[in-house]
């Protein structure tokens, strides 16, 4: 939503590990079984050892990438100091894989300041296979190099978002594929005077290459490059380039039993229901399936609850990720993290098995960073969710009846309804969406992170109908005896709901209801507020 | 930086001229002046590029942006420091520079270029007007002496920078006053003479000891100058200039550029040359062949003095009205351009090749024929082909040879001191300004062939490195040029 | 493959230094004691169930290990151990070992023989050994290749020593120097199998059966664990994720108190200071055992042996294992809003004595009576629990992990970020987090003990300070400190204006600070590390209450005796200090803090010789400085003048850091950098990093004193602009600290998270130890000669026009400044060749970078390219259009970028096969279809960000590579932002 300031949180909230790494690829390689998962890295001391772990987390490919690219805003400090480049951080993962044996089943591609054939040569020889550029296309786009990607000022249209400024564009997609068979041409004068016939055959010779020494320079002639240049003493055996597919263990899927199961519902739209037990070991349940629907159905998906999937158990991690709508889950028993990430339009719900005898809104049934990301269905939570609840989400609905640490952080849509006490620093960075919180102790303002939101009462007709229609909804998903009493005692309890409301987002919300009201589509200036100019 | 959004909400705008009818009436400096907060307001359009290519685009690498912003920020004291750290004569540049920076310009991609020059005069005036620009004579003199043949920029260049590295230095000029093409060269209207005095006095407060009169070569011998001084700096121009080999060329009434100009500005200086000896175009039908800098000049000059007609005459075809294809940013841009000449009057011909002249019984030039070619391109050169049918002919009373000049002039001076001479017949130096005579350096259009007043002061600058270097062993002077 | 224990040595680019590792923990404990061999199947369960977390290496049969921890089975071993003949005492009387021991028997037998003669030596009996029986039928070749022989090893007390707890402690304390003294004397010895040894446990309370192995199979491996007579109470497993594949058999958990699930970031700054204080120590309990323990970190270990030393270290000198944990991993306590006064006292005061080891972690832990969890302050690693009714915990990574009818579940929890959680076998009940703390916090009068002694840099003394000179002077310093222009314009002021640390686009191509021509600071010389994958950054903008930038200086004492005078220090709330506050550091007259200056300068003239012996007298006088009881060192390097430079601060404050450790007295004293040459962020964070407890860059605020003088910092006076520049630079530490996942600056002093890329060997062992140079480059020499440079400018022999600064040229090209890649000609030239299809144009751009290149802007440019074989005819090598598909763009958003430039480049790829990349922003689902005339708007790569902006189902179906991106090249570690206005 223009207007809506959107921040890159530092870490991705379900990798705070290797194993959450690999994790995430498998998820996205159930997301798209035919994509090639690709992990960036950037160079820096022991970025080797991490690609390691990355081609043990069955990453297809990892990029390294120098420290010296990138577009957009960063702190001066960051450019100049952070990372290393390329060369170092490239022969170093050539290195550990192959003394691994890992390399033989990633690609690893390497960017960062690439300009001409001999970088890419270089590139090869150092152990790539694939090479990024990034600059180079955009100066060959018209970029001057002017340094203002930050300011939205960009005088060629390219790094700005100005309608003004983007008339000024020059640039065509001829220019820059020209650039790339200059490069390709210049790579091949290269291998001709060498002596190969293809890229494959260079890969990793670091035997072609040689220092030059810097005799005469005064600072580089301490410089030693043998350490660059080592080759790990290994068997013939042992591949230098990408000679296999990685496995990534699809076939142990649930999710191969429910495309086959809901074939009808996936091909013609036919309403399936079906009733399965679960286990932590299946993981990324349904995500599979999502792609199946997808790929056939575009973003649109099925008729909602065109697949209805009764799980009983205890789900593995990523339960529900990226199910797009016409996917209905219930889940009676308990779910690890990431539960619902990405959720894209599908229908989640879960709840405690009917004999447990525990009070379950006092009890965690969902584990950390449960709909991360999330971007439109709806979800619901029949008991506390971990740390880091609703994390990103863009677009769900969804009720909840408590939260740990950092709720609704870095949200920029969706709503959420939660219905018992939160974890500290709720809604830190939260840019968009609106979430309601059921404040029983009255303390909720403490836990709160004040710095983009404001904190309303939930008075207007429109924010009370929605709330009571969710929690109508989730107490219909989830049988929730506690919902049930809020509802039940309405009038007690409307006025103990905190309305969390961002900032920016109300600025917005105000702008287009304004235009709406005088007939015409909000302005740019309008959305974006008169402070951010 | 500046307003980082300035570009986007101000336009261009620079000093009007002065109305036509009245500036042709005196001999004063055509451009109104600027009111200071609409200059900063200008300033204001700089972007503060990532690479600067103005600063690329100007030989003597002038921090553009920087100043620019201080302008804008009302900072004309750190501005004028900046300028001074790059340029010693912004006075000049900033009124005779065709501005090569604002060609290169990244505002000049697809706008209106900021008015860098203009900036740049602005800084200086006002840093003389607040009595910034002082006399700073070095700290430390370091004995040794340079002598600088040639007082135009370049040698006045020269001479500042290694006066500020304490050496004695001594300027020989071999006209009356000091200046070289400054002075005689560029007209009243373009650069009053007032400004070059100004700095002059002030380096002479700084210790340069200045001879004018003092032809090397001829009233002084290269020995003597060999003997008293530690170092010789050659900045005596490229002043042989290019004759037009035709029929009818011998006929009265036919002259240099230079020697038209000269002439003028003697009597602007307020020197009285005899009228037999001036050259006017009073009344006179007049053409100027040569449709460059120097050809605008004496355009100027001719309405000035009050010509009956006057036609300017150039053998390349029209310049386009925007940059060619093959002429891309930040190249200087070949458009077709309108000095305040131009706008004063006279008619500009293009494609045009004078075939002969001739003259009535007295050796007077009577009429010029003419013809307009086409160019094309043979073996890598130019070549004007003449259209057949397309002659014509015009009649004249003057006629201005403004078409450049082959470099210097080598008899004399050049000769005496044997220095080794390029193919194109300019004095050659190695990559420390040292001709092939050891302590003997040049600089300026004197090798370099005939260039810009900016070029000439970057050489000036480079060269006394050289020298400093070759003097001292080390040198802390800045050399904008390789 | 290398078939080596514990993985092939550093070689080329790799160091085994780096190796990381992650993985599933779990317990399965009887909360009432009640030992049974249940327990052990149920928590083998676990682990099975917790495999999918675990890796497996180039074989799928190779695990990077298991192993599980339980209670001394007495019943199993007593009757193992009868075939051997060996007659075990009662339970808690004797020890037991598991011993990794070298396959050559000679070898074995001389580790063997010096156990025994330590043992006597310790006054205790050998019982015997056992073999283990061990099955590796199922392992991988890899994990064979280096397996090592299994033996335990029984120790029997004096009679009657696990009558008492004292005694039984005493017994255990004995185990331990044991352990220790093998261990030290073993790793001295040159026995080429050396490798192969290392005791997993030796103790009279837990035994530990763990190996490089999957989960599934550790019972085939060690069928003891099938045995029904190994019983426990408790049973602690960890299944291990590691980044390699080397065979290790050691690195796998648990370790003697713990099993960990995430990782140590601060573990160098946490290993050198702990090694600074041993010398400090003083047990009471260990009396002269102490010193045959040391060093109490055994080198080479993972961050988690590491802290697992350390854990114990604190724990057989008397402190509770909790409390040792509390010790070690506090809550974040500064800002919280509802802490105790107590709690936050306790917090307060053991951090004087003791950094926190920072990183994500969920830490399980026990002694073999106690079991319980930790998770980090920030609750990075996900850690839950079932109790149920039967007095069953059950805690792991994951739930879900052991079948529990649900109607026989009490309750089911999570670990709070920063909580801990135990279970007392012993009481037979849980103890919940606020008992624990509160039952440490109130043990002593921590907030009367700081109430006392710790002092607040605001509460002291005001004192004079040296006013500012003139501009004449500021400006002769910056030349000698190495200031440019563009540290003043585009640094400098708008940390003044803003508070803030500017911001700048499109990366850099400039050279190397060693491939550059001009003398460069020495900061320059260092880039920082960030977290990637393994660990995550922090966030410090929006989860600002786990970071903490207050510190406190001042000298420790003895680390294990707490005391109220151990937290006799100066407290500082920011680490940038400003002029008042040095002033009243150097000035301090309270009794407990003497300040020193010792001058930071040396004879330039001198070169290398010189500041190598400058260097030398200055660690003396530290020493010396120290041994006269001063105990705040204030490193100056105020009085350039004519005859001496400053020594680079960072080269100055490393070199007395590293030379105090060597030396044992790092711990004394506090070092306060009163320095000029520091300015910007990154110098700063790097001072702080090798050790600085505060800065204060004097010459930065006189720098924006003059600034303001000469209208350059409109509407500032001096006050304003220097607090926020203070301001800026505190916040720039924050964030490189959390780049690296460090979130208090406590364990970031001297945690050295930098790597150094031009520096040689000589320069990073004598002053920057252990910090990784991989390239080797300048010496002491070349660092003196740039400061001689630099010194040269500001005092020259000849005055030569105006003194002024350099223009710098780093962020905006200069004609005069650095190299840039990208510069007027290269730029013009690439346009223009593009533009104008000329391939011709193109190499003429090509040969301007590759020139440049070599001209020392970059490490390839150094490098010679040389034939593999005879040239070949163009026309055999491989076509341009099979090239074409190995090119990408690089991750552009939306967002950043314009529609049409976005697009362009879409279509340029799809074009030649190539692949462009969609950036974080999302795509537009109208660019999926082709458009009519066959061009393709769609982003080959889709980009999977930490925002997860537009990632739908949808998106990802319609990629051929999901990118996720980990780090970038300009920001790598930390998030990015779109402002509104480019959304």
């Amino acid at each position: 939503m223009p207007g809506v300031g959107l921040i890159s949180p530092p870490p991705h909230h379900d990798i705070y590990s290797i194993e959450d790494l690999a994790q995430l690829i498998h998820d996205l390689k159930n997301a798209n079984p035919r994509a090639r998962i690709h992990v960036k890295l950037v160079a820096e001391v022991g970025v080797g050892t991490v690609a390691a772990g990355v081609s043990k987390a069955h990453s297809d490919v990892v990029l390294i990438s120098g420290h010296d690219g990138g577009t957009g805003a960063s702190p001066l400090t960051s450019i100049k100091h952070g990372g290393i480049p390329w060369e170092l951080g490239l022969a170093e993962t050539q290195q550990v894989l192959v003394l691994n044996n890992l390399r033989d089943r990633i690609v690893v591609q390497v960017d960062g300041q690439m300009k001409t054939g001999r970088d890419v040569l270089i590139a090869a020889l150092l152990g790539a296979e694939e090479y990024g550029f990034s600059t180079a296309p955009l100066v060959v786009m018209g970029c001057i190099m002017m340094r203002v990607c930050h300011l939205n000022t960009c005088p060629v249209g390219i790094a700005t978002q100005d309608p003004e400024l983007r008339k000024r564009f020059t640039g065509g997609p001829e220019f820059v594929t020209n650039f790339f068979r200059y490069v390709a041409e210049e790579v091949r004068e290269y291998m001709a005077q060498l002596g190969f016939r293809s890229i494959d055959e260079m890969i990793g010779r670091v035997d072609c290459l040689d220092l030059r020494p810097a005799v005469s320079h005064w600072k580089a002639k301490g410089l030693d490059y043998s350490q660059i240049l080592h080759q790990p003493d290994v068997p013939p055996t042992v591949a230098r380039r990408c000679v296999r597919a990685q496995d990534h263990g699809l076939q142990k899927a649930l999710d191969n039993m429910l495309i086959a199961r809901c074939a009808e519902a996936i091909l013609h739209r036919k309403p399936v229901e079906l009733s399965l037990p679960i286990r932590n070991v299946n993981r990324t349940v349904g995500t599979m399936m999502g792609y199946e629907i997808t790929s056939r159905h575009g973003g649109e998906g099925l008729p909602d609850d065109t697949i209805t999937i009764h799980f009983t158990g205890s789900a593995g991690q990523s339960f529900g990720a990226f199910v797009p709508r016409g996917v209905t889950f219930t889940l009676e028993g308990d779910a690890n993290d990431y539960w619902g990430k990405g959720l894209s339009g599908g229908k989640l719900s879960v709840f405690p098995p009917r004999e447990s005898t525990f009070v379950p809104e006092e009890n965690i049934i969902i584990g950390n960073v449960a709909l991360y990301g999330a971007t439109s269905g709806e979800a619901y939570v029949r008991g506390l969710a971990g740390e880091r609840f609703a994390v990103r989400n863009s677009g769900a609905y969804t009720v909840v009846e408590g939260v740990g640490d950092h709720g609704c952080e870095y949200m920029t849509g969706g709503r959420v309804v939660v219905l018992g006490p939160t974890g500290r620093n709720f809604a830190a960075g939260m840019s968009g969406g609106i979430a309601y919180v059921l404040d029983l102790a009255g303390d909720f303002r403490r836990r709160c992170n004040l710095g983009m939101v404001d904190l309303e009462p939930l008075d207007q007709a429109e924010d009370i109908r929605l709330v009571r229609d969710l929690i109508t909804r989730h107490t219909a998903c989830t049988k929730s005896d506690y919902a049930a009493r809020i509802l039940g005692d309405w009038i007690a309890m409307q006025p103990r709901f905190v309305k969390i409301m961002p900032k920016d987002y109300k600025r917005v919300l105000l702008a287009e209801a304004r235009a709406r009201a005088e007939g015409r589509p909000p302005t740019f200036a309008e959305l974006v507020g008169a402070t951010s100019g | 930086m500046g307003k980082v959004t300035g570009f986007l909400e101000i336009k261009r705008k620079g000093p009007p001229r002065r109305p036509v009818e009245e500036r042709i009436r005196d001999w004063k400096e055509v451009y109104l002046p600027f009111p200071e907060p609409e200059m900063q307001k200008q300033g204001a359009r700089c972007m503060d590029c990532g690479i600067p290519f103005c600063h690329q685009g100007c030989p003597l690498g002038n921090i553009v942006p920087d100043w620019n912003d201080l302008v804008y920020r009302d900072q004309w004291r750190d501005a004028i420091d900046r300028l001074h750290a790059t340029n010693n004569f912004p006075e000049w540049t900033g009124r005779l520079c065709p501005a090569p920076c604002e060609g290169a310009c990244v505002l000049g991609i697809n706008d209106d270029p900021v008015t860098i020059k203009q900036i740049e005069q602005s800084i200086i005036e006002h840093a003389f007007e607040a009595g910034w620009v002082e006399a700073t004579p070095p700290a430390v003199r370091t004995g040794k002496r340079v002598a600088i043949i040639g007082s135009g920029p370049a040698g006045l260049a020269a001479a500042a920078q290694l006066n500020a590295a304490g050496h004695w230095v001594t300027v020989f000029e071999r006209d009356d006053r000091i200046g070289g093409l400054l002075r005689y060269g560029i007209p009243e209207f373009k650069m009053e003479k007032r400004f070059l005095d100004r700095r002059l006095q002030i380096m002479e407060k700084e210790g340069i000891a200045f001879r004018t009169n003092a032809h090397v070569g001829v009233s002084v011998p290269v020995d003597e100058l060999r003997s008293e001084f530690g170092a010789i700096v050659l900045a005596g121009g490229a002043c042989w200039p290019r004759d037009l080999q035709v029929p009818g060329r011998e006929l009265r009434g036919i002259h240099f550029a230079m020697e038209y100009l000269t002439l003028q500005n003697k009597r602007c200086e307020g020197d009285s040359v005899p009228d037999d000896t001036f050259i006017t175009a009073h009344g006179k039908r007049v053409v100027i062949i040569g449709g460059g800098d120097t050809g605008a000049d004496c355009l100027g000059t001719v309405h000035r003095q009050g010509a009956h007609s006057v036609h300017q005459f150039e053998l390349l075809p029209r310049p386009p009205d925007e940059r060619a294809r093959d002429n891309p940013w930040p190249q200087w841009p070949n458009i077709f351009r309108v000095s305040s000449a131009h706008e004063e009057g006279g008619a500009r011909v293009y494609s045009v090749s004078t075939q002969r002249f001739t003259g009535d019984a007295e050796g007077r030039v009577e009429q010029l024929h003419a013809a307009q070619v086409e160019m094309v391109h043979k073996a890598g050169r130019l070549d004007f082909t003449p259209i057949p049918g397309s002659e014509f002919t015009l009649d004249v009373d003057l006629v201005l040879l403004a078409m450049g000049f082959l470099g210097p002039e080598r008899p004399g001076m050049l000769t005496d001191l044997g220095v080794k001479l390029t193919e194109r017949g300019n004095v050659w130096r190695d990559l420390n300004w040292m001709t092939s005579v050891p302590g003997v350096f040049a600089c300026g259009d004197m090798q370099r062939g005939q260039s810009l007043i900016v070029w000439a002061i970057a050489e000036g600058r480079s060269a006394a490195r050289g020298v400093d270097q070759y003097l001292m062993g080390v040198s802390e002077l800045p050399a904008p040029l390789p | 493959m290398t078939h080596e224990p514990g993985g092939p040595q550093a070689q080329g680019l790799y160091d085994p230094r780096h190796e990381h590792d992650a993985c599933g923990v779990g317990f399965v404990v009887n909360i009432k004691g009640t030992r049974s061999h249940t327990i052990v199947r149920q928590a083998l369960q676990v682990l099975i169930n917790l495999l999918h977390r675990g890796a497996c290496g180039c074989e799928v049969n190779t695990g990077d290990g298991a192993g599980i921890l339980i209670q001394m089975p007495d019943k199993f071993l007593r009757k193992h151990t009868a075939q051997f003949g060996i007659d075990l005492p009662a339970p808690k009387e004797y020890g037991a070992g598991m011993v990794f021991l070298p396959r050559d028997p000679f070898q074995r037998e001389t580790i063997q023989t010096l156990f025994e003669k330590v043992v006597l030596e310790e006054g205790q009996r050998v019982l015997g050994w056992r073999d283990v029986p061990a099955d590796d039928r199922l392992l991988g070749a890899t994990a064979v290749a280096v397996k090592p022989v299994f033996r335990q090893i029984f120790i029997g007390g004096e009679p009657g020593v696990g009558a008492g707890v004292a005694a039984h402690a005493r017994f255990e304390r004995k185990l331990y120097v044991i352990r220790k003294r093998v261990e030290i004397a073993v790793d001295a010895l040159e026995l080429p199998e050396r490798k192969f040894f290392y005791i997993p446990s030796l103790s009279s309370n837990t035994l530990i059966y763990k190996g490089m192995l999957i989960a599934d199979q550790i019972t085939t491996m060690y069928p003891d664990l099938l045995d029904p007579d190994l019983e426990s109470a408790l049973a602690l497993v960890h299944q291990r994720f590691s980044t390699n594949t080397f065979p290790s058999w050691p690195l796998a958990h648990p370790y003697r108190y713990i099993a960990h699930n995430g990782e140590i970031n601060t573990l160098r700054g946490n290993i050198n200071w702990m090694h600074a204080r041993e010398a400090l120590c003083q047990s009471d309990l260990l009396g002269d055992d102490l010193k045959k323990i040391f060093p109490v970190i055994r080198e080479g270990g993972s961050d988690t042996a590491t802290f697992d030393n350390v854990l114990e270290f604190l724990v057989m000198t008397g402190r509770s294992l909790p409390h040792a944990i509390l010790m070690m991993i506090p809550e974040p306590w500064s800002g919280h809003e509802s802490m105790s006064a107590e709690r936050k006292a306790f917090y307060e005061y053991h951090g004087s004595l003791m950094e926190p080891w920072d990183g994500p972690a969920s830490i399980a832990f026990t002694d073999g009576t106690v079991i319980g969890a930790v998770l980090d302050r920030n609750g990075l690693r996900p850690s839950r629990y079932y109790v149920t009714k039967d007095d069953l915990v059950i805690m792991a990574s994951e739930v879900g992990v052991l079948d529990v009818p649900p109607e026989n579940i009490l309750l089911k929890e999570r670990l709070h970020p920063g909580r801990i959680f135990l279970v007392d076998t012993a009481q037979g009940r849980i103890i919940d987090d606020e008992e624990i703390k509160h039952t440490f916090a109130t043990e002593h009068p921590y907030g009367e003990w700081l109430k006392q002694n710790l002092v607040s840099i605001e509460d002291l003394p005001p004192a004079p300070y040296i006013p500012e000179p003139d501009h004449e002077t500021v400006v002769q310093r910056q030349q000698a400190f190495g200031y440019t222009h563009e540290d003043l314009r585009i640094l400098l002021a708008p940390m003044a204006q803003n508070g803030e640390e500017p911001v700048g686009s499109m990366g850099t191509d400039t050279a190397l600070a060693v491939l550059s021509d001009r003398p460069r600071m020495l900061y320059d010389y260092f880039k920082q590390l960030f977290a990637q994958v393994t660990n995550p950054p922090l966030d410090a903008i929006r989860e600002e209450l786990v970071t903490s930038m207050e510190s406190t200086i001042g000298p420790e004492r003895n680390l294990l005796r707490p005391e109220p005078g151990s937290c006799r220090q100066i407290k500082i709330k920011y680490p940038i200090i400003d002029n008042h506050e040095l002033a009243k550091l150097k000035h301090v007259s309270l009794e407990g803090f003497r300040s020193v200056t010792l001058p930071m300068l040396f004879d330039p003239a001198e070169g290398g010789a010189g500041l190598e012996r400058e260097m030398e007298e200055l660690q003396h006088r530290a020493s010396q400085a120290i041994a006269d009881g001063y105990n705040i060192l204030i490193l100056s390097d105020r009085g350039v003048n004519v005859g001496r430079a400053p020594i680079p601060s960072l080269l100055a404050t490393a070199g007395v850091h590293h030379h105090l450790v060597r030396e044992g007295s790092r711990t004394k004293c506090a070092l306060v950098i009163e320095s000029g040459d520091a300015r910007e962020v990154h110098h700063v964070a790097l001072l702080i990093g090798y050790g600085a407890g505060a800065v204060n860059p004097y010459l930065a605020f006189e720098t924006l004193d003059d600034m303001i003088r000469t209208g350059l910092l409109p509407g500032q006076d001096h006050t304003k602009a220097v607090r926020n520049y203070i301001k800026a630079l505190n916040k720039g530490i924050l964030k490189v600290m959390s780049k690296m996942g460090i979130s208090t600056l406590q364990s970031y002093c001297g945690a050295q998270i930098f790597e150094a890329v031009g520096l040689n060997r000589d320069v990073i062992d004598r002053y920057f130890t252990w910090t990784a140079s991989r390239i080797s480059g300048v010496g002491i020499d070349v660092i003196a000669e740039e400061a001689r440079r630099r010194h040269e400018r500001a005092f020259p022999e000849r005055p030569v026009l105006e003194p002024d600064l350099e223009w710098g040229g780093e962020y905006q090209w200069r004609r005069d400044g650095e190299y840039h890649l990208f510069n007027p000609d290269t730029v013009f030239k690439l346009q223009h060749a593009t533009r104008s299809g000329q391939y011709r144009i193109f190499k003429e751009y090509t040969k301007l970078v590759d020139d440049q290149n070599r001209r020392l802007c970059t490490l390839r440019g150094l490098f010679e390219l040389k034939a593999a074989g005879p040239p070949v005819p163009s026309e055999e090598v491989e076509p341009v259009a099979a090239i074409l598909k190995r090119f990408a763009t690089g991750a552009m958003s939306y967002g950043s970028i314009s529609q049409e430039a976005h697009e362009t480049l879409a279509i340029a790829m799809n074009r030649i096969g190539g692949r462009s990349n969609t950036g974080e922003g999302g795509e537009d689902p109208a660019r999926y279809p082709r458009d009519p005339n066959g061009d393709w708007r769609r982003s080959a790569v889709k980009q999977v960000a930490s925002a997860r902006f537009g990632v739908t189902s949808e998106y990802l179906v319609n990629a051929d590579d999901l990118q996720i991106k980990m780090a970038q090249g300009a920001k790598p570690g930390e998030g990015g932002q779109l402002p509104g206005h480019k959304v």
